[in-house]
């Protein structure tokens, strides 16, 4: 197989942007598609070239197969980073790119095709040995028959939606009496969500945690397990919080999870990076729940622990090199915690927040590191996943790392769009977080303690001090009235 | 000037004298002055009581943004004019005098049917003059200060009739 030397980056900001570094790093050229509304991001400014996608609503110009496989066809791109979200799991896309000749920088179809659908995926994964919860992993037929096989393996159980992902047409039923409305509504979720009714049913886990197994594979044959990820801090079943090696995974518990992921890579001939996803019960019982045929947004956590850069071994997997080192090569040093910066008000129910930000300031010190898409002046707009930025922190322990975490979020200046950043700093600072008790419903059970404290009385004066210093109606000399009248406007002479 | 800030949940008022760059701020029963670096990026260093921090502020309409101490805030300054019962009042019945002054001129007849932003007086204070507009569209009720005739803070200048629902 030939080198790469030039590639597309099929995505936007922060991960378009870590993609292109690792491409500059290795000396490959890099190509960055995107729509007229991200033409001065970060990523776009760092790329050797950008080509303007057409097509709205924005989204769907970064979803347009036939036009970015044009595109890659035009610039001469040997191969296509699709990054997370967006085309990373598309089995076509990756279809498509082949018959163009050119590489997709990923697992291939027929991977991501038995993955994408989670009833073949747990059927797959069992088959490999993998541990599946107990349920049903056929599509559902009625309430009665969920009713039935509830009954058989006990409540509660989660009624899921087979196309599903991000927590939609997902249903708990606790007992009997819930089974027929939960169905309805998880199948009539699924249908809206996903235009796909199927739903499958299996035990529901109490307090669980989210714990998934990074894997790389080579084409030829060679697969690695880089230890694991803890993501149970979600919100609304979407992930915030991130942390490697996970607090409450012992190493036999490692060592059979890693086993595990990489028998069901080889049974998919995976290649590439990726995650094999597992909720955790408070014995250690692991199961697994999906797995993710792509770069996760949290692997640099486990770049932090392992020293590898994923996506440098992604390209050269894709380029045909083999991974050149074996599982006994791979050693985990030391805690990394990602937080997910968003513009969202976590104090009014996460709802995602636009605005221009007009002033930004990223933090810095050791074990910091910054993955961000945002800019002074940028403007954030609901076209677009409200994630801005990731702050990833990395310490010889996990109390290290989460005090520089901390620090690092203090640090973090973005005024003129809400965010989510001091509220990631009030969960690093909860107790029950410091103790590594973490569990999926975390923010839920303590969502008292983790609301926004009001103002200090020093804070008070400094904002009082800012406001009435800083306000431009209040201080700007231009505009002339004396200043115990220059907050009225329309005044004239 | 007295100055209402709305912090979240929270409304303070200060009122505040400008000497220069500088400024001594009543908040409650305290007063505190305050002085406010050059900045560049938004990065600023105030000083309260001779006392420095490191600040960030951007400012964009009525609202100001300000980190420090390692969190950000969000503060909305309502405009006086406006809180006093002017166009941000669509449902008051009368405009009342944001500070004291005198009505220059009047511009409307009780009875009158005025549109929304319509002139309805102009005022003076402070040699500064500015229009009282209709708030609404509606019709005059009375004009409660005459021209050339002065009014203190707070006063009632002219009214218009209920809306009818």
């Amino acid at each position: 197989m030939t080198s790469i030397r030039k590639v597309l980056i099929a995505n936007r900001g922060e991960i378009a942007l870590r993609i292109i570094r690792t491409l500059k790093a290795m000396e490959i050229g890099s190509v960055l598609v995107h729509h007229a509304a991200d033409a001065q991001t970060p990523a776009a400014l760092a790329a050797d070239e950008c080509v303007e996608l057409t097509g709205e609503p924005a989204v769907a110009a970064y979803l347009d197969i036939a036009q970015i496989v044009a595109v890659a066809g035009r610039v001469g791109a040997d191969a296509v980073h699709p990054g997370y979200g967006f085309l990373s799991e598309n089995a076509r896309f990756a279809e498509a790119l082949a018959e163009a000749g050119i590489r997709f920088i990923g697992p291939g179809p027929r991977a991501i095709e038995a993955m994408g659908d989670k009833i073949t995926a747990k059927g797959i994964a069992a088959e490999a040995g993998v541990s599946t919860i107990p349920g049903y992993s056929q599509a559902i037929e009625s309430p009665q028959e969920a009713a039935r096989i509830a009954g058989e393996i006990g409540f509660p159980v989660m009624l899921k939606a087979s196309a599903g992902g991000g927590g939609k047409g997902m249903r708990i039923v606790r007992s009997e009496s819930e089974v027929e409305e939960g169905f309805v509504r998880a199948t009539g979720e699924a249908q809206a969500s996903f235009g796909d009714g199927r739903v499958f049913l299996e035990k529901y886990i109490e307090r669980p945690r989210h714990i998934e197994i990074q894997v790389l594979a080579d084409g030829h044959g060679n697969v690695v397990a880089l230890g694991e990820r803890e993501c149970s801090i979600q919100r609304r079943h979407q992930k915030i919080v991130e942390e490697a090696p996970s607090p409450f995974v012992d190493p036999d518990t490692r060592a059979a999870m890693q086993k595990e992921a990489v028998s069901l890579a080889k049974a998919v001939d995976y290649v590439s990076a990726g995650t094999v996803e597992f909720i955790m019960d408070q014995e250690r019982n692991f199961f697994f729940l999906e797995m993710n045929t792509r770069l996760q947004v949290e692997h640099p956590v486990t770049e932090f622990i392992t020293g590898l850069d994923l996506v440098r071994e992604q390209v050269r997997i894709a380029a045909g090199e083999p991974l050149g080192y074996g599982q006994d090569a791979v050693t985990l040093q030391g805690h990394s915690i990602e937080c997910r910066i968003c513009a969202e008000d976590a104090d009014a129910g996460f709802l995602p927040q636009t605005g221009r930000a007009l002033v930004y300031a990223e933090p810095k010190g050791p074990g910091v590191r910054m993955d961000s898409g945002l800019a002074p002046g940028l403007e954030v707009s609901a076209r677009f996943d409200p994630m801005l930025a990731k702050l990833i922190a990395h310490g010889a322990t996990r109390a290290e790392a989460v005090a520089r975490a901390r620090i690092a979020l203090g640090e973090t200046v973005i005024l003129g769009v809400t965010t989510n950043t001091d509220y990631l700093g009030r969960i690093l600072a909860h107790e029950a977080f410091g103790a590594g008790e973490t569990h999926t419903a975390f923010l839920e059970e303590h969502e008292k303690a983790l609301e926004r404290p009001a103002p200090s009385d020093e804070e008070k004066r400094v904002l009082c001090a800012a406001a009435a210093l800083g306000h431009r109606a209040l201080s700007d000399p231009r505009h002339a009235p004396p200043p115990h009248l220059a907050a009225m406007g329309g005044w004239r002479n | 000037m007295r100055q209402k800030i709305l912090m979240g949940a929270d409304e303070l008022e200060i009122s505040l004298q400008r000497i220069g760059d500088k400024a001594i701020i009543h908040l409650g029963e305290e007063a505190f002055e305050a002085t406010l670096g050059e900045g560049a990026g938004g990065e600023h260093r105030i000083a309260i009581d001779g006392r420095p921090y490191r600040i960030h502020l951007a400012s964009r309409g009525d609202e100001v943004f300000v980190h420090v101490l390692g969190r950000t805030h969000r503060l909305t300054l309502p405009d006086p004019f406006e809180a006093a019962g002017g166009a941000g009042g669509a449902g008051a019945n009368a405009a009342t005098a944001p500070m004291p002054g005198m009505v220059v001129s009047v511009e409307v007849k009780p009875g009158q049917e005025v549109h929304d932003g319509q002139a309805l007086m102009i005022i003076e204070s402070m040699k500064l003059q500015t229009t009282v507009a209709a708030w609404r569209d509606g019709v005059v009720d009375e004009v409660l200060v005459a021209a050339g005739a002065s009014f203190e803070q707070g006063a009632r200048l002219v009214s218009m009739k209920a809306e009818e629902e």
